[in-house]
């Protein structure tokens, strides 16, 4: 068996940033809670000028750029998101045009809920190990919306992470995949309505927990792997609490999950969230560690994967910024009112 | 009156500049054009097509604080002059920097956003920005 | 080739005129310089406007004009160069007469800029720069201006205060014009403090929309004598272009249009910079003044906000410029512009001007251009006794 795996990998996150105490002070809500009970301080808000596409592109050029390919070998280019610009036109295909993919590429967009980005990466390894195409590329990118006032308001954030799948030159191998997936209706958007609607605490246990405990457990299972036997875990990240929590059930320390867990800071990027979370695993990863990364989209399912490093990563960490780097530096602090303007929430009248 | 000043054809056509910075290069002349062009003013018909490096200078800037419909929501905003390679040079907003950070003769890199939206439901026009490095 | 005169002119007052439409600014214009050249006929016209497509959705303005004049089936053609629409059409109607084409040429420019919304005259004067390369990716129009403003203050050290001097200069001129639209005056502090525009450009370093037009009689030296009038000549014109976008020039802070347009102009009038008197020039914003005083070789390259400083292009200064009030002032209904810089001349060598008058005005120069510098015409006059 050819080994397949990531070739290139990257991320990209907006500057701008909005504090949790910013978001409570103009609900009347405190803050200390929210902070306590989501584990997270502050989230990133895209730009007037940054979408779901925009994101996706640069993360692209970031993962081309460690994977040292020509972009015009790139046979397929899938984006997973749940805020896609259009709803109908892919945003695929301004990716493909903008590496330079077209026009000899499958593109498609991908859709469930936070795992999207997890369904894009598993097809593209998919067709890169059925060897119909030579490189796949398969990004998780967002910046979905928490409505006005509602809990998910502090966490709804906004990231992309690209991952170029192929068969040589492999910085991380793919050794298993893993879905496990029910009709779960925990968090869910109707067409034509701008927010979605969510079960409140029906999306902890019967949900989130659930599905990524029923991935993590049988891809271990699967593979006859031990937690002890893993060096990292990344779980999807809706909040601080959850992928500790299941980290921990699935028998992984919170040093094992660290590295990856971007939340705090970040927010939740959706379906970027654990693909973010493991370009800034393998940004400090070494070569033979096994890394374990399980998604989860509402709806509800998650996908699992467990990686090894390669020598590779060695040379190809330092090419591109690093997650972590764009996480910490130079943040730049928005108040609500020009949060809601850049998210839409208040638009000027016509 | 109003008028789409983004129509589908006119956005597209120049899709390989706008997302790939695609110059055109005299090779007489050693100098690019951008975008590229049918003719040089050396007379030379026969440029080759190349892609611009996506770093360069900024030459000289602005801060717009009246700017056209289509940009009102993102006033204040800089844009200035930023040279590629000789020859080739765009005008293009400088994002994500504050404003006392902006100095002539920094270097700026160049990332791709969304230049602007046509109204609700029309195209949405992607394209090239510069942010400091 | 034959000897052009001026032999009329005429212009409305300019300013937001709500009650007329653009056929009656033109036609107001043009039987005011009719009248005052003593013309019984005109045998050919020409309309300068930039954009009364944008503006009014009317083309096809020759015809239209000379409908409403009453000429009908003179030739009419419209001339369009952005800025230097007006400007253009003068050189046009001088080689159709100097050329031996028609005798009597009637140049006419008019705008009616304020009958679309802010948002759709800065959308019509935007269709003066690059659309792709410069207008998709934001920019306005002081904004390239302003740019060109940093660039000069960058290599050649002019400072804030001088802009605002020019501004200054041309209110304190414009307040003795009947025709001019802001008859008001400022301080240096005033501009500076005005709301921003595009920095370091604020509203009083820009000049305003217009609506207005101006029209000049254009025949042959010997028609002149025969009307009995004083003979103002043409006895130099140049036009030249320039890149369209303002990131393709090689010097950010130099109009090069401007300087051939300038240079072709002084040969064919056997004049050089210090032979001209006075001059009006295309102050579309305040930097524009100093980088034309430099292109025209007025003062030396870089040196012009100083030479504004020490009060030399004031009316009684080494070289006065924009007695009229400039654009700044007086206003800019764009395709008319150009034609009201040859009024502003005539008005001068016809003793006029009372408090800006040019003591022994004989040799005037008229430099108009459009977009940052993308066309530039300039004209030089002489009185002759």
């Amino acid at each position: 068996m050819t080994d397949v795996g990531i070739i290139g990998y990257g991320a990209s996150i907006p500057r701008r940033r909005i504090k949790v105490e910013e978001i409570a002070k103009v609900w009347g809500a405190d803050p200390e809670s929210y902070k306590k009970g989501l584990m997270l301080t502050e989230k990133s808000v895209p730009a007037n000028d940054q979408d779901t596409i925009s994101l996706s592109v640069e993360a692209a050029k970031r993962a081309i750029k460690r994977a040292g390919i020509d972009p015009k070998r790139i046979g397929s280019v899938y984006v997973g998101s749940e805020s896609h610009p259009y709803a109908v036109k892919p945003s695929g295909t301004v990716v493909a045009e903008a590496i330079g993919a077209v026009p000899e590429c499958h593109c498609a967009d991908f859709e469930f809920a936070c795992k999207a980005g997890s369904e894009a990466m598993f097809v593209g390894y998919s067709e890169v190990k059925a060897e119909t195409v030579e490189y796949s590329l398969a990004i998780g990118a967002d910046t979905s919306q928490g409505a006005p006032g509602d809990a998910l308001e502090y966490s709804a954030a906004a990231g992309a992470a690209a991952f170029i799948f192929g068969l040589d030159k492999l910085v991380a191998k793919v050794l298993y995949t893993y879905s496990y997936m029910t009709d779960t209706p925990d968090f869910w958007r109707r067409e034509y309505q701008h927010y979605p609607q969510h079960g409140g605490r029906y999306t902890g246990e019967p949900a989130y927990f659930k599905h990524v405990l029923g991935a993590g457990k049988g891809i271990m299972d699967m593979a006859g792997m031990k937690a002890e036997e893993i060096d990292w875990f990344i779980a999807h990240q809706p909040n601080g609490k959850f992928p500790l929590r299941a980290g921990k059930a699935l028998g992984f320390p919170k040093e094992k999950i660290e590295p990856g867990w971007l939340v705090p800071k970040l927010g939740n990027t959706y379906s970027g969230a654990s693909p973010i979370g493991l370009t800034a695993t393998l940004d400090i990863a070494k070569p033979g560690q096994l890394i374990l990364m399980v998604s989860y989209g509402s709806g509800a399912g998650s996908d699992a994967f467990i990686f090894e490093v390669t020598k590779r990563i060695d040379e190809v960490r330092d090419m591109v910024e690093k997650t972590r780097y764009q996480l910490e530096h130079r943040p730049i602090y928005l108040d609500y009112g020009n949060y809601a303007k850049f998210r839409g929430k208040i638009l000027r009248a016509k | 009156m109003s008028f789409e000043s983004v129509t589908p054809a006119r956005y597209a056509r120049f899709i390989p500049q706008r997302y790939r910075l695609e110059a055109g290069y005299c090779r007489k002349c050693d100098r690019y054009f951008f975008p590229p062009r049918l003719v040089c003013s050396c007379g030379c018909e026969d440029m080759e097509i190349r892609k611009l490096p996506d770093e360069g200078k900024l030459l000289t800037y602005t801060i717009i604080h009246t700017p056209g419909s289509q940009f009102q929501d993102e006033r204040p905003f800089a844009i200035g002059i930023v040279e590629l390679a000789p020859g080739a040079r765009i005008t293009t907003q400088i994002a994500d920097t504050p404003f006392d950070e902006i100095k002539i003769g920094m270097k700026l890199k160049v990332e791709f956003r969304k230049i602007q939206s046509v109204g609700e439901g029309g195209v949405l026009a992607y394209g090239y920005k510069v942010v400091a490095l | 080739m034959r000897d052009v005169a001026v032999v009329g002119v005429g212009m409305n007052k300019w300013g937001e005129l709500w009650e007329k439409d653009l056929r009656d600014l033109y036609v107001e214009a043009a039987l005011l310089a009719i009248k005052d050249a003593g013309v019984d006929h005109v045998d050919s016209m020409y309309v300068g406007c930039m954009t009364s497509g944008l503006f009014n959705c009317q083309e096809h303005l020759g015809s239209l004009m000379a409908d409403y004049l009453g000429v009908n089936p003179i030739p009419a053609t419209r001339v369009e160069s952005a800025c230097a629409s007006g400007g253009i059409a003068v050189r046009m109607g001088f080689m159709e007469v100097a050329g031996g084409f028609s005798d009597i040429v009637l140049v006419g420019g008019v705008e009616k800029m304020t009958d679309v919304s802010g948002d759709g005259a800065t959308f019509a004067l935007a269709t003066a720069c690059d659309q792709e390369w410069e207008a998709y990716n934001g920019i306005t129009f002081p904004g390239l201006y302003a740019m060109m403003a940093r660039a000069h203050m960058a290599k050649y050290g002019t400072k804030r205060e001088h802009l605002a001097m020019v501004a200054v200069k041309n209110h304190e001129n414009g307040f003795h014009n009947p025709n001019a639209q802001y008859r008001m005056k400022v301080t240096v502090e005033e501009v500076i403090n005005s709301t921003k525009v595009a920095e370091p450009l604020n509203i009083l370093d820009c000049s305003p929309i217009t609506d207005g037009a101006a029209a000049i009689i254009l025949t042959t030296v010997e028609n002149a004598k025969k009307l009995g009038k004083p003979i103002i000549r043409i006895i130099g014109s140049g036009q030249a272009t320039g890149t369209i976008a303002l990131h393709s020039r090689a010097d950010l802070a130099a109009i090069d249009a401007t300087r051939f347009a300038a240079d072709k102009a002084y040969k064919m009038a056997g004049k050089s910079p210090k032979d001209i008197q006075f001059a009006e020039v295309h102050d579309c914003f305040t930097i524009a003044e100093l980088l034309i005083m430099e292109e025209l070789g007025f003062v030396e390259r870089g040196k012009s906000g100083p030479a504004v400083e020490a009060g030399e292009t004031k009316v009684g200064g080494r070289i006065p410029i924009n007695t009229s009030g400039g654009l700044k002032s007086k206003g800019h209904p764009v395709g008319a512009t150009g034609v009201a810089q040859i009024i502003a001349l005539v008005e001068q060598f016809r003793g006029e001007k009372g408090v800006c008058q040019v003591k022994g005005a004989k040799v005037g120069l008229t430099q108009n251009m459009g977009g940052s510098g993308g066309s530039s015409v300039v004209h030089i006059l002489e009185a002759m006794s």
